[in-house]
């Protein structure tokens, strides 16, 4: 699965469309972090669960206040990799053409033509999902989970390389629309990028925002690159330990009283997905212990519900369930 | 959710580990305190120091912890110095000194530390106790120690093996657990424990040895009022039934009753102090090797048959420096090895009025074999003596001077004018006949003789000796009451048991060339106890307990080994002519024995069966079919893991390696955890010297650490 063909130019020996090596994906993802760390200062670790997210072929819920870099991460991300990058704000009357696009008679030829949305970008920045009626959402996770959009009875494969970035804030209420279980489902990783740090604040403040960054950045690695990186996840080797370890967890929360609906056979996959994702970013071509440990937040607080509350709620619900994840990961012995 | 898991009745972990070193402890001080040497004041240190303790230790646990260091070293001292100059059993005064020390571990319980120094002083108690005492309580201490003392041992390894894995946080749910220290656990360990004693019985008793009662001491019981130089008749009250066993008697040739009616003579009493008897004389005479000769009419009884020999075990507290001897003329007194091996050769000696004593008294149990002639002279023989008494016997002639005059009327008008013999028996008979017995008598009299003879009617061995004593010196005739004890029940040992209940009196007569002659005014029935509650079965049924165990156990040797096995084997051909069919073949038991084969069998098949099966139900088992860098990597984040615990790093079973290392902040627990991750998890090779070397690595930035 790792052709040996070392470090150097692998990029330029390894044929087109193979999956990159371990060592070639730490390197990708090593350039990407320092790239997009540029725009989006001190959060590294969102950063690389942004990649593995990428590199696992999922889609990433962002719950967040506005203002701390949603927008700057997506649009970093795209230079970065030298994607196409679309940002649709999402809004209550946003209906799915506007975001798939529609058939327009062409009169000149005197047929259909189909004038592609902005969801036919590699990079999708979704913003405020939870404000858009059910219909226009159902579209987007259809398009999240199929990876193509039906239009007129006829399916359009969507671009490559394919990522939501979502987008919700917590704190709203009034007027929007939750998404409920099964939507939150399709999201491979919810992240929360959180406020930056004094320092960090500071230099925002005197250097006069993330815009000049943003601006000057170069893309280190190309579509193909991403493609590469996400078939090579698949090769990432799994302990039969560690699947027995993912498993244990996902039956914890279903056992827990805590948690009325625990997480989902397809939260368990995407849980391995993920973590074998970041193994590979980490220049490994296994999965250990750590990464199921590391991920179990991100990948599986989004995808229970607490005993006695709704989905997706507010700041305090999210924040209950991670702690929830957290205790339960904290009580499933790791294999040695 | 950690309290809907575990919960349910029974012990936890924590409190299962505290009561089973607690009662090992107590158990190893019952096997002490069993000898009753230690004295009553210890005793009760002890079970307030371990109350106290329960309640009191864990609060106090580390503080003023120089005072205990003052009293274990003053102890220490005091003891010393009881030794040197009371001159204090050392054995005893290091038993007490470790009684002291396992006080101290139990006011100390909390780190494995102290626990297992608790173990290790029950263990010492233990082994004092062995010392003090090898009686059957001590065995059942012994038994019940070896049971909670496996408990305690292995509830407190895993107790700490919880702890120490899963941290203080962690291990409270396991610890608090009801579902770990279950019965099926304790008692599997029981049995095991048990199973250990069996094991080791085997080989005591197949393999030659010495007797341990060699190392035993002499155990010194509390004396009992028994058979004293003296007896009071006016201090009235209830006598009470005493099931104690007092003699143990096997005899040649063997009665083969269930019930003896004997007497056993101890010590005669001459005097008369107006209120009761007491001994003529300053008491023990000159050491004797012979006998007093028999008087030369006692061959004239005519024997028709061999002497009866009575091996005789008179057990400590009783005798009083008497050797009681069965009714008859006594031959020949042997006394045997002393069944302590503290204990010196006692020797005889004979007392004025002919009673036989031994010295040193404090020998502990006393075993002997006494001979005795056991013919009594036939009243023919008795009648027409001469009246003519020796002037030694003026002591059984007198007669006190404050007597009622109407004791004298009543044996004048029994037996006066007749020929001594016959008026001894007139006044036997008309007492055993006409008066009463009972053993409660309340009040205080002022003289007793008159108030049972004409006042209650009613009384006691001591009574009815009395009377008939006094009665037959106002007619003149030389006579003395007798203590002694009445009876002989068979045990299921096989040797009859006197009771201190049995304590009896009666009367010996003198006719000149016959010597003195056994009379018993008591009303036959009546003699000796009426010991027939459960209490005094119970009471036999231990003393026939100890006896085998002293027999075998504490007395077992090459030459019991040798029956033993002899007893065996004929025990075994015995069977196997029956199975054979030459004896009468019991086809019953054929049957049985092939039941039970077949039983075996397929019990052993199932096991077999079982134990092949086993490995193919654990799916788990066969996938962790490692390599050798595998496991290699498994043994070394095992060890690095140990290693950081005893650093105090707070893990538990859902900590990582790399989480590990994080909080260790050491580099060398970062490398550690990466050459595990990469051996184990992704096939990378880990040759052992970099398992070594990164595992000393680790241990030398621990020591810079701390």
């Amino acid at each position: 699965m790792t052709p040996d063909d070392g470090a150097g130019s692998a990029a330029k020996v390894t044929p087109l469309g193979a999956p990159l090596s371990p060592e070639e994906a730490r390197k990708v993802a090593s350039s990407l972090q320092a790239n997009i760390g540029r725009a989006l200062r001190g959060k590294q670790e969102i950063v690389e669960l942004a990649l593995a997210a990428l590199a696992a072929s999922g889609h990433l819920l962002l719950e967040d206040v506005p203002g701390v870099g949603k927008t700057t991460l997506a649009q970093a991300l795209a230079r970065s990799l030298d994607l196409s990058f679309a940002r649709v704000q999402f809004t209550s009357d946003l209906l799915p053409g506007d975001i798939t696009g529609v058939s327009i008679y062409d009169q000149n030829r005197g047929t259909f033509v189909f004038k592609p949305g902005p969801l036919f970008a590699n990079l999708v920045l979704a913003d405020e999902i939870n404000r858009t009626t059910p219909r226009t959402q159902s579209c987007l996770l259809e398009a999240m989970a199929e990876g193509q959009v039906s239009v007129d009875g006829v399916a359009r494969p969507l671009p490559g390389p394919f990522m939501v970035l979502a987008t919700q804030n917590p704190h709203e209420h009034a007027g929007t629309y939750p998404l409920p279980e099964s939507q939150l489902d399709r999201f491979l990783l919810r992240l929360s990028i959180g406020y930056p740090g004094p320092e960090v604040e500071r230099d925002l403040l005197l250097g006069g925002g993330t815009h000049e960054e943003l601006t000057h950045l170069r893309p280190v690695a190309s579509a193909s690159d991403v493609r590469r990186l996400q078939a090579a996840v698949a090769g990432v080797r799994v302990a039969p330990e560690i699947a027995d370890y993912v498993l244990a967890i996902a039956a914890a929360t279903r056992s827990t009283p805590l948690v009325s609906l625990g997480a989902s056979p397809r939260g368990a996959i995407a849980l391995l997905n993920v973590a074998r994702a970041r193994a590979l970013l980490r220049g490994r071509g296994y999965v250990e212990p750590d990464d199921v440990k590391d991920l179990c937040v991100p990948v599986l607080a989004h995808r229970i519900t607490l005993a006695g509350r709704g989905p997706g709620g507010g700041e305090i619900e999210r924040l209950a369930a991670e702690r929830v994840v957290r205790d339960l990961v904290e009580q499933v012995p790791v294999p040695e | 959710m950690n309290a809907r898991l575990f919960a349910g009745r029974g012990l936890t972990l924590l409190q299962a580990q505290y009561w089973a070193g607690a009662l090992a402890a107590v158990f190893a001080f019952l096997a002490c305190a069993v000898s009753g040497e230690l004295g009553p004041g210890l005793v009760l240190v002890f079970v307030a120091a371990f109350v106290g303790g329960h309640l009191y230790g864990p609060r106090v646990y580390g503080k003023g912890e120089w005072g205990w260091t003052v009293f274990i070293v003053g102890a220490f001292f005091v003891l010393v110095a009881q030794v040197i100059t009371t001159g204090l059993d050392v054995v005893l005064a290091a038993c007490q000194f470790a009684v002291l020390l396992c006080i101290h571990r139990l006011w100390h319980r909390r780190t494995q530390r102290d626990e297992l120094l608790l173990m290790l002083m029950s263990l010492l108690l233990l082994c004092a106790g062995a010392a003090l005492s090898a009686e059957l309580t001590f065995g059942f201490a012994f038994l019940a120690y070896s049971v909670c003392a496996t408990w305690a041992m292995a509830l407190t390894h895993l107790r700490f093996e919880i702890e120490a894995g899963r941290g203080p946080a962690g291990s409270a749910a396991l610890l608090q657990s009801r579902r770990i220290a279950t019965p099926a656990l304790l008692g599997g360990l029981a049995a095991l424990a048990l199973m250990g004693l069996v094991g080791g019985a085997i080989v005591f008793f197949t393999f030659p040895r010495v007797t341990i009662g060699g190392l035993r001491r002499a155990t010194r019981n509390q004396p009992a009022p028994g058979l004293g130089d003296r007896v009071d008749l006016a201090a009235h009250g209830v006598v009470p039934d005493d099931p104690r066993v007092v003699l143990r008697v096997r005899l040649a040739p063997d009665p083969g009753r269930q019930t003896l009616d004997m007497h056993w003579r101890a010590r005669a009493l001459e005097v008369w102090t107006g209120r009761g008897w007491r001994m003529y004389g300053s008491g023990v005479g000159a050491p004797m090797r012979r006998l007093p000769p028999a008087p030369w009419l006692f061959h004239a009884y005519g024997r028709r048959g061999p002497p009866l020999v009575a091996d005789i075990e008179a057990v400590a507290g009783f005798s009083d420096g008497v050797v009681i001897t069965p009714e008859g003329w006594p031959l020949g007194v042997e006394f045997k090895r002393p069944l302590n091996a503290a204990g010196t050769q006692p020797h005889l000696l004979v007392g004025g009025a002919g009673d036989l004593f031994y010295q040193p008294v404090d020998v502990g149990d006393l075993h002997y074999v006494v001979t005795v002639n056991d013919e009594e002279p036939s009243r023919d023989l008795m009648r027409r003596r001469p009246t003519k008494y020796p002037t030694w016997l003026q002591v059984d002639l007198e007669v006190p001077g404050n007597l009622d005059p109407r004791v004298a009327a009543l044996a004048r008008q029994l037996g006066g004018g007749k020929d001594p013999a016959d008026a001894a028996m007139a006044i036997e008979a008309y007492l055993s006949s006409k008066l009463g017995y009972t053993r409660e008598l309340p009040g205080e009299v002022k003289d007793p003789i008159a108030d049972f003879l004409f006042v209650r009617k009613k009384g006691h061995c001591e009574l009815f000796s009395s009377a008939m004593v006094l009665m037959l010196r106002t007619l003149g005739i030389p006579a003395r009451n007798v203590t002694g004890y009445y009876g002989g029940e068979l045990t299921a040992g096989g040797y009859y048991a006197v009771r201190a209940g049995d304590a009896h009196s009666w009367v010996e007569v003198y006719f000149p060339q016959i010597g003195f002659t056994r009379f018993d005014p008591t009303p036959a029935g009546e003699r000796g106890s009426q010991l027939d509650s459960m209490w005094a079965r119970v009471v036999l049924l231990w003393d026939s307990l100890q006896q085998k165990w002293r027999a075998f156990v504490v007395d077992y040797d090459l030459v019991s080994q040798a029956q033993a096995v002899k007893r065996i084997g004929a025990a075994l051909d015995e069977a196997a002519r029956r199975l054979s069919g030459k004896a009468g073949a019991a086809p019953r038991l054929r049957v049985a024995l092939l039941a039970v084969l077949a039983l075996a069998g397929a019990g052993l098949l199932g096991f077999a069966l079982r134990r092949v099966r086993l490995p193919s139900l654990g799916g788990k088992e066969g996938r962790r079919a490692l390599g050798p860098d595998q496991r290699r990597a498994l043994q070394l984040w095992r060890k690095a893991r140990v290693r950081l615990l005893r650093a105090g790093l707070d893990l538990s079973p859902a900590t990582t390696p790399r989480e590990a290392a994080r909080r260790s902040r050491l580099e060398a627990a970062s490398a550690v955890a990466s050459a595990y991750a990469a051996a184990r998890w992704g096939g990378a090779p880990l040759p052992s010297e970099t398992a070594r070397a990164l595992l000393r690595r680790l241990d030398t930035e621990l020591r810079g650490d701390a």
